[in-house]
């Protein structure tokens, strides 16, 4: 009988020992939790901005495996066009194109991996659409790239246009706009397909290699990446049919206006860049000799413009001397490595679409 | 005299009662986790509040738009997306299902191969065992698709049986096996098919009715009877009789044939199922072998010993002795690889199978709704595990030893 006493007591000693050191570790939590919430309120949140000072670099969510656009390298570097546009706002924000950190993310991840605050900025072929800009409490910046789906398809098939898909197994990443925008036109059209969606796009890529789907339905870009990839292994061909627009926009949270506006001025000032020839090579030059008042307001030397949104004077200068212009970023990434050819994302001057706001 | 300081209750008489000291640890342990809730809880919709959200599952009655290649019921684009969910969960759980039986199956026989006496089959089964359970179920599923699935033949020229080409020039298969899967020859009802499914629930009934006469014969007896195998037999042939006296027949021979692209027609089981399939059954049945050798080899050789000595024959040895008290240590542990299973399929997601898990995750980005969908698809694999929980429960309570 006493054992048993002596036995339960015990027991609830360590019982007791685990609750309360249960219950330090949880107060912990719960007292960061509640900063937290408490740094809801408007007056003491730090901003976007402050938070990447404060930690000293920059987090991008990219992808890991979209060659061209972003994908990590085998000595663990990332590479290409989006993870150059994102080291352009490292550069603007610290000067610098080494203080940044890339996250890879998943089509289905990466929305959310922004809205939790796991990433300051992302740049992942993300389309913007209304629900996106709205309901999924994201904000974009003005498109970097204008793409539009299409079909990839075996050459060996002879196939011109998507009517003639009917009956075909059709491959679509999932969480992609894509697979919205097949869903729709096909439907539109009355064309009956079997779809496979995949999560991953090397998955993607094998089982279309192989035969297992008759097509993929990519945007123009990766579809050309993709026949520069696989040209060994096998005859494939693109169809000439665009059956979206796709706008890529580097997107980040609603909410924080100057976080955006120094993202989307970034990007500006490479449009601005590519607009006006200059590159990171005649820069020096062309600031020596230019008259231009938006010139000299863009590169700091007439209106502060850096300061205005917290950034240093010099801001858009190193931007362009450090990283090139969009056309330098677009050859360097897209064009020489792959063959994609820049279509509708030159300059307004060049006969497309980007257009730099005036720097005043 | 307790009884006299309870009209006064102190700190110190609550700590020095036994009962009433663990009650008040108890109590304060509660309020403490209600808290955590709370405070997580608060979290979540301040940080939704903050973002302009709200959590709200109206949406999942809007037309969804998104295409599921596979689906055991009637879809299309502009099915709600509670329907497309529900299809994802008529995929789970047929997988679930067809893979627990085979899996058991073969793991029984892969046990018993463990227990036997010859050398060869025995140190097979263990190298096999030790293999497969040694393997993350994600590789096993990328062999067979990407190794195995993938590499098969395109369908144009797919391994065939019982090729034919029609004058039309139309090919149809007996069995085809490409890298979009198993196609075969498979029996369809027709318009028809009611009448024959009366005459086979009749025949259910007859069934029943003779295993209750078989049993209260047993009991009067005390003879043993086949109470499951007649009326079985009885069953079949009945319904093999109606099927012919029937005027019109209950079902036709759908035979798959090549077109532009696929094959249609006849049972079609896609490489995504089958790959999700093969790598469940060969992952799961290592386990339950060792669940089953265990569970048999937990009956003492005394039992056996005493059996034999009073004349029982092996089987009825094994039947009679070994089984029932095997199946005590089994259930329990079994129970668990069942839920796995169930739990499992959600992998199917990296080969492109529309399982529920890849469904809502479609959905969490096309809707950003991640919240709802995560909290739905926790609910619905809870309440499909509490559901084979509670009813492998039901039938462990029921071959429990029972001590008198």
């Amino acid at each position: 009988m006493k054992k048993g006493i002596v036995f339960t007591l015990t027991v609830i000693l360590i019982l007791s020992l685990f609750v309360s050191c249960n219950a330090k570790e949880e107060v912990k939590t719960t007292a960061e939790t509640t900063v937290t919430v408490k740094e809801a309120a408007p007056t003491k949140e730090l901003s976007t901005l402050e938070q990447i000072r404060k930690r000293g670099y920059l987090v991008a969510g990219v992808n890991a495996s979209n060659p061209g656009f972003s994908f990590l390298q085998e000595d663990g570097q990332y590479k290409g066009f989006e993870v150059e546009l994102a080291k352009a706002i490292s550069v603007a924000v610290f000067g610098t194109a080494d203080n940044i950190e890339f996250r890879p993310l998943t089509s289905k991840e990466r929305f959310t991996a922004l809205q939790s605050g796991e990433i300051d900025v992302l740049v992942r072929t993300a389309t913007i659409t209304t629900s996106r800009d709205t309901e999924l409490g994201l904000d974009f910046t003005t498109p970097y790239f204008y793409d539009g789906q299409t079909f990839l398809v075996s050459g060996d098939l002879g196939i011109t246009t998507m009517e003639e898909l009917e009956g075909a197994t059709i491959a679509v990443l999932t969480g992609s706009t894509t697979e919205t925008n097949l869903a729709a036109t096909m439907e539109s059209k009355g064309i009956e397909y079997t779809p496979i969606t995949y999560e991953n796009l090397d998955e993607m890529k094998s089982a279309f290699v192989n035969g297992r789907v008759d097509a993929l339905s990519v945007d123009k870009s990766s579809a050309v990446v993709f026949l520069h990839q696989y040209a060994d292994a096998g005859n494939f061909e693109g169809l000439e049919e665009t059956i979206s627009k796709e706008p890529l926009g580097i997107a980040v949270r609603h909410g924080d206006n100057d976080w955006k506006d120094i993202c989307q001025w970034t990007l500006y000032a490479l449009f601005f860049g590519d607009e006006h020839g200059i590159t990171s090579a005649n820069i020096d030059e062309v600031l020596a000799t230019t008259t231009s008042p938006e010139v000299k307001n863009a590169f700091g030397m007439g209106k502060e413009i850096g300061p205005m949104m917290d950034l240093s004077a010099d801001w858009a200068y190193q931007v362009i001397k450090q990283c090139g212009n969009y056309g330098e970023i677009y050859y360097r990434e897209l064009t020489q490595p792959m063959g994609v050819t820049r279509g509708l994302n030159k300059p307004w001057n060049q006969g497309g679409l980007l257009f730099a706001l005036p720097f005043n | 005299m307790k009884l006299e300081g309870k009209s006064r209750i102190g700190i110190k008489s609550i700590w020095q009662d036994t009962h009433r000291r663990m009650g008040l640890i108890q109590f304060i342990f509660f309020v403490f986790i209600i808290y955590i809730i709370a405070v997580f809880t608060t979290n979540i919709f301040n940080s939704l509040a903050k973002l302009d959200m709200t959590l709200s599952f109206r949406f999942l009655n809007n037309p969804s738009h998104i295409n599921i290649g596979e689906s055991l019921i009637d879809i299309n684009n502009s099915s709600s997306f509670l329907k497309i969910i529900f299809a994802g969960f008529i995929n789970t759980i047929s997988i679930t299902v067809v893979a627990i039986f085979f899996s058991t199956f073969i793991g029984v026989f892969i046990a018993l191969c463990r227990l036997s006496s010859n050398w060869l089959i025995k140190k097979i089964a263990i190298i096999y065992i030790e293999i497969i359970r040694n393997i993350p179920l994600l590789l096993l599923l990328l062999i067979w698709y990407r190794a195995f699935f993938l590499k098969l033949p395109g369908v144009k020229n797919s391994f065939a049986m019982g090729k034919e080409v029609s004058s039309d020039g139309i090919t149809s298969f007996g069995f085809s096996l490409s890298n979009r899967g198993l196609s075969m020859t498979f029996f369809k009802p027709t318009e028809n098919f009611n009448p024959w499914l009366i005459c086979m629930a009749i025949g259910l009934i007859l069934a029943i009715v003779f295993i209750l006469y078989l049993k209260h014969r047993q009991k009067e007896t005390g003879k043993e009877q086949r109470s499951f195998l007649y009326p079985l037999l009885l069953f079949i042939v009945f319904a093999i009789i109606t099927y012919f006296i029937l005027p019109e027949k209950a079902l036709y021979k759908d035979v798959p044939v090549l077109g532009k692209y696929n094959i249609s027609g006849g049972l079609h089981i896609t490489a995504e199922w089958f790959s999700l399939f093969s790598g469940l059954v060969l992952y799961t049945s290592g386990f339950i072998a060792e669940i089953f050798r265990s569970g048999i080899q937990g009956v003492s050789n005394g039992q056996i010993e005493a059996a034999r000595a009073l004349g029982l024959s092996h089987m009825q040895t094994v039947r009679l002795v070994v089984i029932p008290q095997a199946k005590v240590v089994i259930i329990p542990p079994l129970t668990s690889q069942f839920l796995g299973v169930a739990k499992n399929t959600s992998l199917g997601v990296a080969i492109g199978f529309p399982d529920m898990f890849a469904i809502t995750g479609t959905i969490m980005n096309q809707t950003g709704r991640t919240l709802e969908m995560i909290l739905l698809i926790m609910s619905i694999y809870l309440t499909l595990s509490l559901i084979t929980s509670f009813f492998m429960n039901q039938y462990n309570k029921k071959v429990q030893l029972k001590e008198r």
